[in-house]
């Protein structure tokens, strides 16, 4: 009798899930060979740019970064641990993402204090390890550090660099450093060119 | 993938600050067993004196008939695996008395529904497994998905959209694992103290301990993704004192209630056989008046013996046997209704695995009857077909069939 109760259980698991189940979204128009190597899409409004990131998700050739609410605690528990974890996951090197790690200002996993941006760090580190084409960041830099964002900045120079497109998705227009001087127009959503020396987007 | 979760699940749980969670409630295990220690050792030293003073009683016995009357004592001994289920089991311990007339007495109390109306603690190491593992795995289960974001996380990297399950079963296997190293180190040391308590059936407690941690893992992953905190703590609670207060003791009282309701009082019952007794002394006394025992008895003292066999103490057995089949109806009803749920399983099965449980209850109750009728026949014959030799009395148990001992089922 318990087993069946168990099992009951388990199914129930099974069909939860944290995530929205996925759509088929349509293709958006988005030539990253026209236009430039790293875009920022302004989207209408959130379903657009799920849209957009959902397309992505299930792209073979494409990273998707998430916006992830973190409030994690992972006591006693080290980053190295972590990132091992992660990186097996995900089924990608680790030396790969430790090259990210460095390039994102962390250099000892052994004594890294583990922070929420800490660990969303490893997180995009363990993601772009993958090695595809195709970067899709869901507005990830939104109400982070600036020191946070920097660091991306680097990293994603360094991505681009190396050939990678990068897509970064957001309702928002965020201000440049230099003041626009026309009106955007949006329907569903408008490519920019982004240069992330230049500007902020948190 | 599963592997990898499953060590990083490991890290998680094994951290210093756990082991010494895990080393407390060792601390707390090692002083119930401690006690069942004690307990079960006190009943191992009982055996001689009492061995000693049932043969001392017999040889101060001048005839056969004031050995009938006083009759003889069983005690029930259990087996060492006990010293983990001390307060959980049915009962304590057991002693019955037979004689040549109504009596078969265990321990006064505890035949009819009696048997039924203690609930077992959870004062022991048994009960504490169920109390802490089941708490610590209801949280352990809750903890894997109160966060949903963590979950999307691992979800995200690793391109699989079920991360809960595949949590929920390695920390099944991990907190089963944790438990199953408690209950070895458990075992080892009632070895240093000397007791060896290492039985198959002990396969019984991890099957029955597998069942609760793994349903109140589960229960508490499933109650996680409910969405307001406050209803998953209120849920939690209500989950714990169902399974572990609240439906164990209404299994018990269902069970009892029916028992009170359809088993006869001890008083009534040993009321009725007194007067099937009574009505064989009076039809002996009107048939053939007194008699003085001693000597090969007279042919119709003899007639009248073969016929109070056949006819009162035919009932006698029939009325024991009734009372007997009443209480294995009962404790049949228990073990399929406490196979509904995990706690009741768990409890019941402990039960049976004492030692001291309705199954060991019954088949003591049943070496009694055997023995109670054995006992007659060789009343009737040493009393009635025999002279009384010189020597006395001779002593009915031979050798150690006045221990019965106790077996895990």
């Amino acid at each position: 009798m318990t087993l069946f109760y168990i099992a009951g259980l388990l199914f129930l698991l099974y069909r939860f899930h944290p995530n929205e189940p996925e759509k088929a979204t349509k293709k958006p128009i988005i030539d990253f060979k026209k236009d430039s190597s790293t875009l920022f899409a302004l989207c209408e409004n959130g379903q657009v740019k799920g849209n957009i990131f959902h397309y992505y998700q299930t792209h073979q050739n494409a990273v998707c970064i998430d916006t992830i609410k973190m409030n994690l605690r992972f006591t006693g528990i080290r980053a190295g641990a972590i990132l091992k974890y992660f990186c097996s996951l995900a089924g990608v090197k680790q030396e790969k993402a430790i090259n990210h790690l460095s390039t994102l200002g962390i250099t000892d996993l052994n004594t890294l204090n583990l922070s929420q941006e800490a660990i969303l760090k490893i997180y995009a580190a363990v993601k772009v390890a993958a090695d595809r084409d195709i970067i899709v960041l869901n507005d990830f830099f939104k109400m982070k550090s600036r020191e946070f964002e920097n660091a991306f900045s680097f990293l994603l120079s360094d991505l681009e660099q190396a050939g990678k497109w990068i897509l970064y998705l957001s309702c928002e227009m965020h201000y440049p450093k230099v003041n626009a001087d026309k009106k955007i127009p949006v329907e569903n959503f408008a490519l920019f060119p982004l240069n992330f020396q230049k500007v902020t987007l948190r | 993938m599963f592997k990898s979760v499953l060590k990083f699940e490991a890290k998680m749980l094994f951290t210093r600050r756990n082991f010494i969670i895990l080393g407390a409630i060792f601390a707390l295990l090692v002083f119930f067993i401690w006690d069942g220690i004690s307990d079960y050792n006190s009943i191992q030293k009982s055996k001689k004196p009492f061995q000693e003073m049932e043969k001392d009683k017999v040889s101060r016995h001048i005839h056969y008939t004031f050995y009938g009357i006083r009759g003889v004592r069983l005690l029930f001994i259990p087996s060492p695996i006990s010293i983990f289920f001390s307060d959980s089991a049915a009962f304590d311990g057991m002693t019955a008395h037979v004689d040549t007339a109504e009596n078969l007495n265990i321990s006064n109390s505890f035949k009819g529904k009696d048997l039924f109306a203690g609930a077992g603690g959870y004062m022991d190491f048994s009960g504490i497994m169920l109390l802490v593992g089941s708490f610590l795995g209801l949280l352990y289960g809750y903890d894997v998905t109160r966060n949903s974001e963590y979950l999307k996380l691992l979800s995200d990297i690793s391109g699989t959209r079920k991360p809960a399950l595949m949590i929920t079963l390695a920390r099944i296997i991990l907190l089963n694992l944790a438990f199953l190293i408690l209950s070895g180190l458990s075992l080892l040391f009632l070895l240093i103290n000397g007791i060896n308590a290492i039985n198959i059936f002990l396969f019984g407690f991890v099957v029955m301990l597998f069942q609760v941690l793994t349903s109140f893992i589960s229960a508490g992953a499933v109650v996680g993704y409910i969405k307001k905190k406050r209803s998953q703590l209120t849920i939690l609670v209500v989950i714990y004192f169902l399974l572990i207060l609240f439906i164990p003791w209404l299994v018990q009282k269902a069970v009892y209630m029916e028992a009170k309701k359809g088993l006869k009082s001890i008083s009534e019952f040993n009321h009725e056989m007194y007067k099937i007794m009574m009505a064989l002394e009076t039809r002996s006394f009107k048939t053939i008046g007194t008699w003085k025992s001693g000597d090969i008895a007279p042919d119709k003292v003899k007639a009248m013996v073969k016929s109070g066999q056949e006819i009162e103490y035919k009932k006698l057995k029939k009325n024991e046997m009734e009372m007997y089949n009443g209480i294995k109806k009962r404790i049949r009803a228990y073990q399929l209704i406490a196979s509904f749920f995990p706690t009741t399983a768990y409890l019941s099965v402990n039960k049976e695995l004492s030692s001291k449980g309705f199954e060991n209850f019954i088949k003591f109750y049943r070496y009694a009857y055997d023995m109670k009728y054995k006992f007659i026949g060789f009343y009737i014959e040493r009393k009635f077909y025999r002279p009384l030799p010189k020597s006395g009395v001779e002593p009915f148990i031979k050798g150690n069939e006045d221990l019965f001992y106790g077996q895990s089922l």
